[in-house]
């Protein structure tokens, strides 16, 4: 916003404030641009008045210009004589087609545009202070895996540390740094998924005493801990991993905060199938709430823990959806499909039936560029989009080719999901209120398969799809899958994902702050330090890809210069 | 036209977004109240709950609403409760400053220190003679590097330990990986 009105009142001072989009006010001094400038202010800007950019990366970034590639270029294969076998149907009118020497001087401008790109630079690291002691290192790396002070440090290094961070799959880990460790990553690991369902006012915890919200969390700590757990046996088939807890008591519910203090509400809720009090209808056999109790390790989850056998959304509807629905399966794609993670990524209407049009899993599938690329959309960009644009489509978005660029990818990847959908159960609570003691309904939220259910007949669509996206280096790829099992395989064979999970790790214990959009959109106007992490953040991500390991992953970071000099410690220059 | 073109360069590049930015981030309310707790002594816990663990909001570090268990009357692992409610499992593993944060460490410093006991126990194992090597091996707990004109600073005042420690206490520097 602020540069936009930057550059208006430039634009503005210049023109004696004429329509301020009918010209580039340049700020790249390449004179190719300023040249290609004049064409363009005179040829198209007057209609393209949002494409009045004022330096070469502004046009990279825009999509509409690719250096080097003239066929690319969507500005300049859509020229009438072209000749790139674009649309060639640009300017509309015949008379105001550009003359050859026009197109000349825009092919120039981007031929050479190749030259602004520093991706083929190489860089040189000066480092400005001593690296941290060895003592210092330790002491830190203690300190951020554990977030527990140790006055005497048990190790001899960051990486023994590391190699006590392993526990077989319903063992019990031992040793206080160990679970202050284990309690701490998985902290860590909560954080780098943010469910959308999960922040609104109306926290439900009647969902949480079936569904723990952390639940995809567990099985990338379970990873880290447990060595026969590769990072890309997570994104595929229907088994979860949740906690392994030390019971030490007993606790039917949970505990919750009420007027700063907090409550046991045990044996005032129970379990039922209906929202009516007064003519309840049990919940058998009773489904498992979470385990209680200290996180200790981890279990998987029996395929048939919690079986449902009605879902609905209120009384009339309850003949509606019968079925028998486990609860803690998940629909495919290991964590990409883990029931916890569709309903807090969940955003239509309930009982809806996805018509891949519409109606489709969009929150889910913008959750999984965010929560395993790391990235927002858009990630197609428009040069991807615009050949895609039907003007006569009935769904607004497909008019537009900026909608499109989201669209495009969020869509066709929904569809991996579009055979779920979400209904309520109920946990009745005789007394929610304990001060006031007012009767009311714990709503649970419950996700089922359409296909197995009445639902099914409207039902229309299937679970063929396709993500697409610009990767880390911007190239467009495309993953056609059949079901979300080839999706998860088919995503853990692109860099991108174990690129996200490293820059991650790498924040947190660099204490930085990686926009990966931003870095892989900048990628031709890198500054040195940008075009730094940017490698070593490919090296970081190649090497959990490798290894399948975040353990070892972490090791790297630890064994890594960023680490012991620190990252303001670094100087990086361009070698020319 | 050339001063304005240097001139929309420069906002350009002033407005541009970074894309990695380094972050002055703080240790979170687990790491706070383990290191208090290990300098300072049991004596100061009411404190700790009460003003760290209970303040994620503040200190950041999520909780755990699973790992309240109850025996009998009394409930377990409270450290570790959804103090302001279960959105609470996402909160950030890194604490931010903020105005708020150095307001409640200077008085949980101040409220540390007026706890019976607590100077003494956080002085163990140092010749309570104030001088300058016994000040410098102090100063390690707390992650500082002093130096003379730091340690005469102190020597002027009345109870030089009990005035030392409180800003040792308020500093930054252990509070910072």
């Amino acid at each position: 916003m602020a540069k936009t009105i930057i550059y208006l009142f430039l634009i503005g001072l210049v023109s004696g404030c004429t329509k301020p989009k009918d010209f580039i006010l340049l700020n790249d001094n390449d004179p190719r641009l300023a040249k290609a400038s004049i064409v363009l202010n005179t040829k198209c800007l007057s209609c393209h008045q949002n494409y009045g950019f004022s330096n070469n990366q502004e046009w990279i970034d825009s999509g509409l210009v690719q250096p080097g590639d003239l066929k690319r270029s969507i500005l300049f294969s859509s020229l009438r004589g072209a000749g790139q076998n674009g649309a060639e149907n640009m300017p509309p009118s015949h008379s105001n087609s550009l003359s050859i020497e026009e197109l000349t001087i825009l092919k120039d401008w981007i031929l050479h545009l190749k030259e602004h790109n520093s991706t083929s630079l190489k860089t040189k690291v000066t480092y400005l202070k001593e690296k941290q002691s060895e003592k210092k290192l330790l002491k830190r790396c203690i300190s951020q895996l554990s977030q527990k002070y140790y006055k005497e440090i048990p190790f001899s290094s960051c990486e023994d540390a590391l190699n006590t961070l392993k526990v077989s799959m319903d063992v019990e880990l031992k040793g206080d740094f160990q679970l202050a460790a284990l309690r701490n990553l998985q902290f860590l690991h909560n954080s780098f998924f943010t469910e959308v369902n999960f922040n609104k006012n109306n926290e439900n915890w009647g969902t949480f005493e079936l569904f723990d919200p952390n639940e995809t969390a567990y099985s990338l700590t379970a990873s880290f801990f447990i060595e026969e757990i590769k990072f890309k046996s997570l994104f595929q088939g229907s088994s979860l991993i949740g906690a392994k807890r030390k019971k030490e008591g007993v606790s039917e519910f949970l505990v919750f905060r009420q007027d700063d203090d907090m409550f046991l509400p045990q044996n005032r809720y129970k379990w039922l199938n209906g929202n009516n009090p007064d003519s309840p209808e049990t919940w058998s056999p009773e489904p498992a709430p979470v385990a209680r109790g200290q996180f200790v390790g981890f279990t998987r989850y029996s395929p048939k823990r919690s079986l449902i056998f009605n879902v609905f959304k209120n009384n009339e509807e309850r003949d509606g959806v019968p079925g028998i629905f486990p609860l803690h399966k998940s629909f495919g794609g290991g964590i990409l499909g883990s029931t916890s993670y569709s309903i807090l990524n969940y955003s239509n209407n309930f009982l809806q039936v996805m018509d891949s049009e519409n109606k489709t899993m969009r929150s889910w599938s913008k959750a999984v560029f965010r929560d395993y690329m790391c990235r927002s959309l858009p990630v197609l960009s428009i040069y991807d989009s615009h050949s895609m644009v039907n003007k006569k489509s009935k769904l607004p978005f497909q008019r537009s080719a900026s909608c499109l660029q989201c669209h495009l990818s969020i869509d066709p990847t929904a569809k991996a999901l579009s055979f779920v959908s979400m209904g309520h159960n109920n946990v009745i609570a005789e007394r929610i209120d304990l001060k006031s003691e007012a009767v009311g309904a714990l709503q649970t939220i419950v996700p089922f398969d359409v296909r197995q259910s009445s639902l099914v007949e409207k039902y229309k669509t299937d679970e063929k799809g396709v993500m697409s996206f610009r990767n880390y280096k911007g190239e467009y790829k495309e993953l056609k899958f059949s079901n979300i099992e080839e999706l998860g395989k088919k995503m853990m064979l692109e860099l991108d994902p174990y690129l996200c999970f490293s820059k991650r790790y790498l924040e947190y214990f660099l204490d930085l702050r990686i926009d990966l959009d931003e870095l892989i959109n900048k990628k031709n106007s890198h500054s040195a330090k940008e075009r730094f992490i940017y490698n070593e953040l490919i090296k970081l991500g190649k090497t959990l890809q490798r290894d399948q390991s975040p353990k070892t992953l972490l090791k790297a970071i630890f064994n890594h210069d960023l680490y012991k000099y620190g990252y303001e410690n670094i100087k990086v220059d361009y070698i020319k | 036209m050339y001063k304005l073109l240097v001139l929309a360069l420069f906002f350009s590049v002033f407005i541009a977004r970074a894309s990695v930015v380094k972050e002055d981030s703080f240790y979170n309310k687990y790491y706070l109240s383990s290191f208090l707790l290990e300098t300072y002594g049991e004596k100061i816990s009411t404190i700790i709950q009460e003003k760290i663990i209970k303040r994620g909001d503040v200190f950041s570090g999520a909780c755990d609403p699973y790992s309240i268990i109850k025996k009998g009357k009394r409930l377990y692992r409270k450290n570790y409760g959804c103090f302001k409610g279960f959105h609470e499992m996402n909160k950030s593993p890194l604490g931010k400053k903020s105005a708020i944060r150095t307001l409640l460490i200077n008085e949980i410093c101040s409220e540390i220190l007026a706890t019976k006991g607590s100077l003494e126990y956080s002085l163990r194992g140092i010749d309570k003679r104030f001088n300058f090597v016994n000040f410098s091996q102090y100063s390690e707990i707390f992650n500082l590097k002093v130096d003379k004109a730091i340690f005469n600073e102190f020597k002027k005042e009345k109870a030089p330990w009990a005035v030392v420690s409180k800003v040792f206490c308020r500093s930054e520097k252990w509070q910072k990986p």
